[in-house]
């Protein structure tokens, strides 16, 4: 059965948010941002805080018809952004469907719930991140439009360490800035006797 | 060429102003379809007004400009907190531009430099920028991709979940 999440159900979801999260991490390319047990706990938090309270977040669930334990669920909201188009949108967080009870459409069927009470509220667009490397959206033909990078800030540092400037496109002709090159000690070179100087033609020829 | 570098403040709002909505055209010309839509002029009055309150006064908000006779650069960032996941709390650059004509003169390293210079002292480990797809500069700088974002029209979402295929989403 789907229907919408209760604040009963915090307990399972937590046991679900572990689970995702335990698969997040052993398969993605990125481990970053990682998660720890505290992170159960911001989750439970959030979710006890806003069930059946906040009405901008969406959260589903789908149970077992037979025992009624919670075995998935799609968790998100109803974003405004301060300034674009589309203002509002759907903002999806989580969708995790235990793994003995995929291939059922537990997933199609959650989603479905959620896009009727999106559209129910005028929604127009839906938005959610992947982990680098997921391409399962971008098959389903959802569009990319926002690409999130990561460098520790040591790493900044370095790359951004004062060196002298090289502009790529200069316009005119600039004295040019030393440029940092692998330098091989310097091969000792024999010096050759200067042979003795010729006389110059100055006059009615060649300096 | 005497460059400044320094920290914004509230009477710069106009500045801020300027240089973003020099930015956001430049986005918009270089990148057509980005999603959302705004209108630069629009966009960049909107975030300038919001920022100038905070200036000086808020400390997870970090701006930085530089400028000659005239602005040519700017970062815009915060100290933002995530809800789940580690770190918990992370510097993220909003905006970051230098003029065309100023480019290739290091004063993008300076300005970045000069932000890193105020978050050190908040315990910030690291730095996450949000790109294009398509703009490659941060890969090519040894950024790494962490996560993608994604956008579907509601109706193209629930054609999806109406298919009766047999493969159902395994997720």
């Amino acid at each position: 059965m789907i229907r919408t999440a209760l604040f009963a159900d915090v307990p399972g979801l937590r046991r679900l948010f572990t689970a995702l999260v335990a698969e997040l991490e052993a398969h993605r390319q990125i481990p970053y941002p990682t998660h720890g047990p505290e992170d159960l706990d911001s989750f439970t938090l959030l979710t006890a805080r806003r069930i059946e309270q906040d009405p901008t977040l969406l959260f589903y669930v789908a149970t077992d018809d037979a025992t009624g334990e919670l075995v998935g669920f799609l968790g998100g909201e109803v974003s405004e952004r301060a300034i674009g188009d589309p203002r509002i949108f759907g903002n999806a967080h989580w969708l995790y469907i235990d793994p003995a009870h995929r291939g059922r459409g537990l997933a199609r069927a959650l989603v479905a719930r959620g896009v009727a009470d999106l559209e129910a509220l005028g929604v127009t667009h839906v938005e959610l991140a992947a982990t680098a490397g997921d391409t399962q959206w971008a098959a389903r033909g959802w569009i990319p439009y926002l690409v999130h990078h990561a460098l520790p800030l040591a790493a900044v540092r370095a790359g951004v360490a004062e060196r002298p400037a090289v502009d790529p496109t200069p316009t005119a002709p600039t004295a040019s800035a030393p440029e940092v090159v692998a330098v091989k000690p310097p091969r000792k070179r024999r010096r050759r006797k200067r042979p003795a100087a010729r006389p110059r033609l100055v006059a009615g020829g060649r300096a | 060429m005497s460059l400044v570098i320094r920290s914004a403040e509230p009477g710069d709002r106009h500045i801020l102003e300027l240089l973003l909505a020099a930015l956001m055209r430049e986005h918009q010309a270089a990148f057509p379809a980005a999603y959302p839509r705004f209108r630069p002029d629009e966009a960049a009055a909107h975030f300038a007004a919001g920022y100038a309150p905070r200036l000086g006064t808020d400390p997870s908000m970090v701006a930085v400009l530089a400028g000659d006779r005239a602005p040519v650069g700017l970062l815009v960032g915060e100290v933002v907190a995530r809800v789940v996941g580690r770190p918990a709390t992370v510097g993220f650059v909003e905006w970051f531009y230098v003029t065309p004509d100023a480019r290739g003169q290091g004063i993008g390293r300076r300005i970045i430099r000069a932000a890193l210079a105020l978050v050190w002292p908040l315990g910030v480990t690291h730095i996450e920028v949000a790109a294009a797809p398509g703009d490659t500069q941060w890969h090519r700088r040894g950024w790494r991709e962490t996560a993608r974002r994604y956008v579907a029209p509601v109706e193209h979402v629930d054609a999806w979940v109406g298919l009766e295929d047999t493969a159902h989403d395994s997720r």
